[in-house]
């Protein structure tokens, strides 16, 4: 077993771990929220809107998270903006924001003379590098993150649910949007340094899409999302450790593994395991037709399992 | 109309005894510059049971907004018990159509109905004993009690209508605005909601309610207000409801089925 403790002697992969851990906690938390609002296209694009953020923050030797963050702030606001004239769609505005952002950051850092190492660490996170601070700061944020989240749980999830019955229960809607963004983005920004602007995504939808798949509960989805979150986290950096990937990318794969197994597997809703389910039930569509009911033996020969 | 006064002593006096508990004066409503509702006046008498019928599209979801002070008018304005509504008012209770809610929700039914409670409860605890013992009350009068814990996605549409029914229960005010409750349910579920349609109203509560269907605006209403944009009739069920007059209003848009009264607008 020392292959498991191995990773831990090493200051940089004691910090990447408890990093992992806090990312895969918040993001798995606020992914849930993300998940049911089908607000994935536009997570990803706040994720790579930041861009520039970090960009202007680098090149002014300002910090790299309020940079972000402000850049998300002034993103999710334009796409309200842009959006409330009608003639543009929410999805198409968050569209032209997000390349449009993207492409600025991209511009901004292209005169720089360390333009490919500073992008690559953007792009891709820089786990490794992960400082006492850093994880202080990512504690601090997620706190901030998960408390606001616990304590208006039941507002985010009316407006989640029903934005009318939210409405006329006298929560103000537009607030909790912005609130909302603004939990978002922070969620986001603490990400970003452990697996990167392009993969930050993946930590917010995978897990709480994987605990969704397994859970009809609501608090039960949001433990497991954040459980599955930092499960996968660690693992991702074991394979990392060993096998010398990338470990944002290699955090990811385990993420999206995990999610393939489960919709694959999962106990009663998994894609294999259901149809299963259902031959044990009903028996094999050919072997056991009924010889009186031609229709029904038909409408099983046709489908492979029975219309119910 | 004097067991009506009987029944709402206080707002008859509020009122000096003109027994209007809601009155939207000169409503309109436009949506950028788009008109949705024009010059609609419109008082409302403590437990009456009035149906707004109209053809989809016609502001009936708007006036109901409008009324529970959840959408501020463009031009006029809205009373309550003589006071003027601004922002939502717990006596007023606007119950949602079914199908704004996100029914592939991981929530049970009774989680559903403890939503109709979510501002005010308690931050960090989880609903106390008697809110919990309060929503399956409300969902037993709705002969839903025995689907409290299961997942709202296995509900029929009925179901969903009862749910959401029962939900409103648990906040109703003396006024119930509800939008479309008798779309896309099934007969026993109709019936269901016009016999607590008619307890409600035993009990002093108003209940208006959108519809577009002739027959559930016949049977469960006592007053008709049709609406196309503007309001183009206000009266008995037996004076709103006849053929000539529907076809007057919303031209060529009635379909009738059967006997007048059973069609749809």
């Amino acid at each position: 077993m020392s292959w498991l403790v191995e990773p831990w002697q090493h200051a940089f992969m004691q910090h990447a771990f408890g990093a992992i851990i806090l990312v895969g906690v918040i993001s798995g938390v606020a992914g849930v929220f993300v998940t049911l609002r089908g607000l994935a296209f536009f997570g990803d694009a706040l994720a790579h809107a930041v861009f520039p953020g970090i960009v202007i923050a680098h090149l002014l030797g300002g910090s790299v998270l309020i940079g972000a963050l402000v850049a998300a702030i002034v993103v999710a606001f334009g796409v309200g903006a842009i959006s409330q004239s009608g003639r543009v769609s929410n999805d198409t505005a968050i569209g032209i924001l997000f390349a449009g952002g993207f492409a600025f950051g991209v511009a901004l850092l292209s005169s720089e003379r360390s333009y490919t190492r500073d992008l690559t660490a953007f792009l891709l996170g820089s786990i490794l590098g992960v400082t006492r601070q850093d994880l202080a700061m990512t504690a601090g944020i997620g706190a901030v993150v998960l408390l606001t989240i616990l304590w208006f749980r039941r507002e985010l999830v009316v407006v989640a649910f029903d934005r009318t019955l939210a409405q006329a229960n006298g929560i103000n809607v537009w607030l909790f949007d912005q609130l909302f963004l603004v939990l978002l983005a922070l969620a986001i920004v603490v990400s970003l340094q452990t697996v990167g602007n392009v993969l930050v995504l993946a930590m917010l939808v995978t897990p709480a899409a994987t605990a969704r798949l397994l859970t009809e509960r609501l608090r039960t989805m949001v433990v497991l999302s954040a459980l599955i979150g930092a499960v996968c986290g660690v693992a991702g950096l074991y394979v990392s450790f060993y096998r010398g990937v990338a470990s944002g990318a290699s955090v990811v794969l385990v993420t999206v593994g995990v999610f393939g197994i489960v919709y694959l597997f999962a106990p009663g809703t998994g894609v294999i395991t259901a149809r299963v389910a259902r031959r044990v039930h009903y028996g094999h569509p050919e072997r056991d037709a009924f010889p009186d009911q031609p229709e029904t033996n038909a409408a099983r020969r046709g489908t492979g399992r029975p219309s119910m | 109309m004097t067991d009506i006064a009987t029944q709402d002593q206080e707002v008859a006096q509020t009122d000096r005894g003109r027994l209007s508990l809601l009155v939207a004066e000169h409503l309109s409503v436009h949506y950028g510059d788009r008109p949705a509702l024009s010059d609609v006046t419109l008082a409302i008498g403590a437990g009456e049971a009035v149906s707004l019928v109209g053809p989809n599209g016609a502001g009936k979801s708007t006036l109901l907004k409008v009324l529970a002070g959840m959408l501020p008018p463009s031009h006029g304005s809205v009373a309550y018990a003589g006071q003027p509504l601004r922002g939502p008012h717990p006596a007023v209770t606007y119950v949602p159509q079914r199908a704004g809610a996100d029914w592939t929700f991981p929530v049970s039914v009774l989680d559903t109905v403890l939503m109709g409670r979510s501002v005010g409860a308690p931050r960090w605890r989880p609903f106390s004993r008697r809110a919990k013992d309060r929503a399956l009350d409300a969902l037993d009068r709705l002969g839903m009690r025995r689907f409290a814990e299961i997942q709202i996605g296995a509900l029929s549409g009925g179901q969903q209508q009862r749910v959401v029914l029962a939900r409103a229960l648990l906040d109703a005010g003396r006024v119930l605005l509800l939008d479309e409750p008798f779309t896309g349910v099934d007969a026993p579920t109709q019936a269901i909601i016009a016999e607590l349609f008619r307890e409600l109203r035993a009990t002093g509560t108003t209940i208006v309610y959108a519809t577009h269907d002739l027959a559930q605006a016949a049977a469960s209403a006592s007053r008709v207000v049709l609406i196309n944009r503007t309001l183009v009739g206000d009266g008995p069920v037996g004076a709103m409801l006849d053929e000539r007059r529907l076809r007057e209003a919303f031209g060529g848009a009635v379909v009738f089925v059967g006997a007048p009264g059973s069609g749809s607008v």
